[in-house]
């Protein structure tokens, strides 16, 4: 990852553009796309777990009623 | 653990990591100066795998539509439930709409902020540019609402599943044209278009390093994706199951 963080203090004064990505603004950026993305898959996460369980309740249902 | 369970935990495993590792590198990584598009080239990260995770989905969809025709043929035995299959290609069908509205919209805002960048907000062709990928993505939008529509149109099920199957073959089968084609033959804002690059980026000055957050990013959305398709296609079979439990069981206590 070293590379990765190199190219941090480069990207930090680049001027091409006077919009979002030019400034320290990009960390504000991240941080949202981070939390969207963290709070998207927290909801993949529990989603699966209570289908899982609901899968589970039922096949036993089916299995009472055989 | 069995050989299901493990690909289970895989690709989702792998759609959190790399895409956390997409949104992160892709706002580090040394990108090629342009002019035109400045630091927002970083978009191209998030923006293209939406279009890549759009077509699997609408492949895995059209799988499952053959699949269905094939098990509706008369002449084979049942090997599993019509609906189940319905359902499936329902589902794959209506998570790459997500990604088709994620790509557009991530298209729109991108455009909006370079080449349209002097266009006051108020006029349409500060959103709108006519691009060809652009057109043919709206065009597979309408198409898709349109396999929705038909769908809404019948309320025998077994019906429903086999007409939208057809129409669903014939759908995905634009997809070709529309993104494939079409683009390569018209000039646009895309670097690919006219035949300048190819639909992986080859040929369009993308450097090394940024593909290594290119085509990590194209898997970790497809398996996105696909973990979105897992629940889906879950969450309505066992709904679909539990109507017919209920039914059997009514039916059951009417009889006595």
């Amino acid at each position: 990852m070293n590379w990765l963080f190199a190219r941090q203090s480069w990207f930090l004064q680049t001027q091409q553009q006077e919009w979002l990505f030019a400034s320290d603004k990009v960390y504000v950026v991240l941080a949202v796309l981070l939390v969207i993305f963290l709070l998207v898959a927290l909801y993949l996460v529990l989603t699966n777990k209570k289908l899982s369980e609901l899968e589970q309740k039922f096949t036993e249902l089916e299995n009472k009623d055989a | 653990m069995n050989g299901k369970q493990i690909w289970n935990y895989t690709y989702k495993g792998l759609a959190i990591a790399l895409v956390l590792y997409v949104l992160i590198a892709g706002m580090f990584v040394q990108m090629p100066k342009n002019d035109i598009w400045g630091q927002t080239s970083r978009n191209l990260f998030y923006h293209v795998p939406m279009w890549f995770s759009m077509l699997a989905m609408m492949f895995i969809s059209v799988f499952y539509s053959i699949k269905l025709l094939r098990e509706l043929d008369p002449d084979r035995k049942r090997t599993i439930n019509p609906l189940i299959l319905d359902i499936q290609a329902r589902e794959a069908a209506k998570v790459g709409v997500l990604f088709n509205i994620l790509g557009l919209a991530t298209g729109i805002l991108w455009s909006r902020v370079t080449w349209n960048e002097n266009i006051p907000s108020t006029e349409f062709a500060a959103w709108w540019n006519w691009d060809p990928i652009q057109v043919s993505a709206l065009v597979a939008l309408l198409i898709y609402g349109a396999y929705f529509l038909l769908r809404s149109s019948f309320s025998e099920a077994e019906q429903r599943g086999k007409i939208s199957a057809v129409y669903n073959i014939f759908a995905a089968a634009t997809l070709i044209p529309l993104f494939f084609i079409v683009p390569k033959l018209l000039e646009g804002l895309h670097p690919t278009s006219g035949g300048k690059g190819s639909f992986v980026m080859r040929g369009t000055g993308m450097t090394d390093e940024a593909r290594l957050i290119f085509y990590p990013g194209i898997l970790g959305f497809t398996f996105l994706g696909l973990w979105l398709f897992n629940l889906r296609h879950r969450a309505a079979q066992l709904h679909l199951k539990l109507a017919d439990w209920i039914a059997e069981k009514q039916y059951q206590s009417e009889k006595n």
